[in-house]
């Protein structure tokens, strides 16, 4: 089989999260291996393009996928256009995902921003199954209103095993949590940075400027682990679309990197 | 491997060999001059090829890897959508006389597309493939293969290398095919070998690292952008996916594989318009990192064989050695 043809599959859901994005509840294709928390998926609207999205929903929900995407550009567009019953095309999945196993026994601390959220739900879906392999688990996550935030039904389901943490950038008058950046919420938790794993997933300044705090903050660059965005053409390590000064391929070898990996240029 | 196991063929050699390969049904790739120009194209006739060249237009990429490649065709019937994927059904490719710079160059296509996952439509017509390489009479001011150490033909390039010699020909399988047609050819063995200055193979990891900030700006600032270089460069690989619509009703198109090049603001154009490579310095700098820093880093080859396609290209003669600060 050619290594750029999808599988064909339905949407069963459409969710409606903000007012420009919603989340695709996908059949799972029988021939759709398992994946790694953190990997993702090309999803296809022929006549439009393919490009890649996280898979958000469970690693361990063998009958659907999800995928949470933000109104953009001409494939994303075409994704909200569809109706439940239409279908799409999906390859995958693609990436390393995040190394969880060799976690266990360490804090967690998830910090997302913005769509960033959708890049660590599956990780974070994980980690609520898996509650006893870690010690404490924490989610910081940043938006820009209240009006911005997607996933709330999961946000409630996390917040029942872990401590889920969010701040808006701009509240409105219903409003009564954080207000600020997303790593202002650095000073309202108690951490332990020696033994605290960090994962960071969100847009390019939001990523730089949690990554320069958590530096400053002494946190060493093996805790830190980042997962980034590029353009995608294949997913597979051969476009060069993704490629990263470090010569690290953000499709193969990536998405997820450890800090040391990395060249600071290639986080934003 | 260069010195032992040559073999002798006559004048009527590259003939025979022609006919012995369109015989076993490869469709033949040679150089051919076509108005002032040598260009790689399909050739019928012996007679039709033009071995007395520096270097082509096109390169061995443009059959491999070729521009506006169809990947699969799709169509909806109703709502739902089916995928006809592309089957190869062409003959078998025969590059037929390019010289070792593009075959090496061939090596370095092989490194990026047929590590895993392979990429099913390249490596289809490469395994199929039987290279025969054709060593140069002549160079000119823009080869530089030497400098790379391309000279000679590096482990996987070619399946024979034939190097002219006093209307002789010194023969050289490079594979088992290449032996199975040499034993079909009935060549005799010699105990004497072509005198070729192979050079070593540099490490352009440390030579890349040794180019300050303050070049990368001088020649970023000087470069048009134009992209010419990596059109014509045997090397490079990269490439877009689009979708093209061609029937309103049914729905119905077909997705292709393009060419595309770091060198354009487009490559890391991500959509909400953030652009990863934004800056001019960036974007020129990128296309070095690639070749001499990248690629020797993941595969310990340098990415270019100093074929001087970008040098005899660019508007501006930008020289790569000039760049990197090691022309002589």
């Amino acid at each position: 089989m050619n290594v750029y043809s999808p599988l064909i599959t339905k949407i069963v859901d459409i969710i409606d999260e903000t007012f420009d994005i919603k989340t695709f509840v996908l059949e799972r294709p029988k021939e759709f291996n398992d994946f790694k928390p953190g990997m993702f998926v090309m999803i296809s609207v022929f006549g439009y393009g393919e490009a890649p999205f996280a898979v958000a929903s469970s690693p361990y929900d063998k009958k659907y996928l999800e995928v949470s995407v933000r109104r953009v550009g001409n494939v994303t567009n075409a994704l909200h256009r569809l109706k439940v019953g239409d279908y799409v095309g999906i390859r995958g999945p693609y990436g390393n995902g995040f190394p969880v196993e060799g976690w266990e026994g360490m804090d967690i601390i998830v910090i997302a921003g913005g769509t960033g959220l959708f890049g660590v739900s599956s990780l974070l879906w994980y980690l609520y199954e898996n509650t006893d392999a870690y010690g404490s688990i924490k989610l910081l996550y940043g938006a820009r209103t209240p009006q911005h935030i997607p996933r709330k039904r999961n946000l409630d389901t996390w917040a029942t095993r872990f401590n889920v943490y969010l701040t808006v950038d701009k509240p409105d008058e219903n409003w009564k949590g954080e207000v600020g950046v997303v790593t202002r919420l650095l000073d309202k938790i108690v951490f332990d940075g020696k033994r605290t794993i960090f994962v960071l997933c969100g847009p390019p300044i939001m990523l730089y400027n949690a990554y320069m705090e958590l530096l400053k903050r002494g946190v060493q660059k093996e805790q830190i682990y980042l997962s980034l965005e590029r353009r995608m053409q294949c997913g597979i390590g051969k476009c060069g679309a993704c490629l990263l000064d470090s010569g690290y391929y953000v499709c193969r070898d990536g998405p997820i990197f450890r800090a040391d990996q990395l060249l600071l240029g290639d986080i934003a | 491997m260069y010195d032992d196991k040559w073999y002798i063929g006559s004048n009527n050699l590259l003939k025979d060999l022609f006919n012995r390969l369109k015989s076993e049904g490869y469709k033949i790739i040679a150089p051919v001059k076509k108005e002032n120009y040598h260009i790689l194209w399909e050739v019928n006739e012996f007679t039709e090829i033009d071995l007395n060249y520096i270097r082509t237009l096109n390169t061995p990429r443009y059959y491999l890897q070729p521009p506006d490649e169809l990947i699969l065709k799709w169509n909806y019937l109703d709502k739902k959508p089916t995928v006809r994927e592309k089957t190869i059904l062409d003959k078998n490719l025969c590059f037929f006389g390019i010289h070792p710079c593009d075959a090496n160059a061939i090596v370095i296509l092989d490194k990026i597309l047929m590590d895993s996952p392979e990429d099913t439509l390249y490596i289809t017509r490469r395994r199929n493939a039987f290279i025969v390489i054709y060593d140069c009479l002549k160079s000119d001011q823009y080869c530089f293969c030497e400098a790379l150490g391309a000279r000679v033909p590096w482990n996987g390039s070619g399946d024979l290398w034939i190097v002219p010699s006093n209307g002789n020909y010194y023969v050289k399988a490079l594979s088992t095919k290449g032996e199975k047609i040499i034993a079909k050819l009935g060549l005799c063995g010699t105990d004497s070998y072509p005198v070729i200055n192979r050079g070593e193979i540099p490490n352009t990891i440390d030579i890349f690292n040794n180019v300050s900030d303050h070049v990368w700006e001088e020649y970023s600032n000087k470069c048009l952008l134009c992209g010419s270089c990596l059109a014509v460069c045997p090397t490079c690989v990269c490439f877009d996916i689009i979708d093209h619509v061609e029937s309103l009703e049914p729905l119905s198109g077909s997705r292709i594989r393009t060419w595309n090049s770091c060198i354009f603001r487009s490559f890391t154009t991500v959509a909400g318009d953030k652009v990863f490579r934004s800056s001019r310095k960036e974007r020129f700098r990128f296309r070095y990192l690639h070749k001499f820093f990248i690629i020797p880093k993941r595969y310990g080859l340098p990415g270019c064989t100093g074929c001087g396609r970008c040098v005899m290209t660019c508007p501006l003669d930008i020289h790569p050695l000039d760049v990197l600060g090691v022309r002589k």
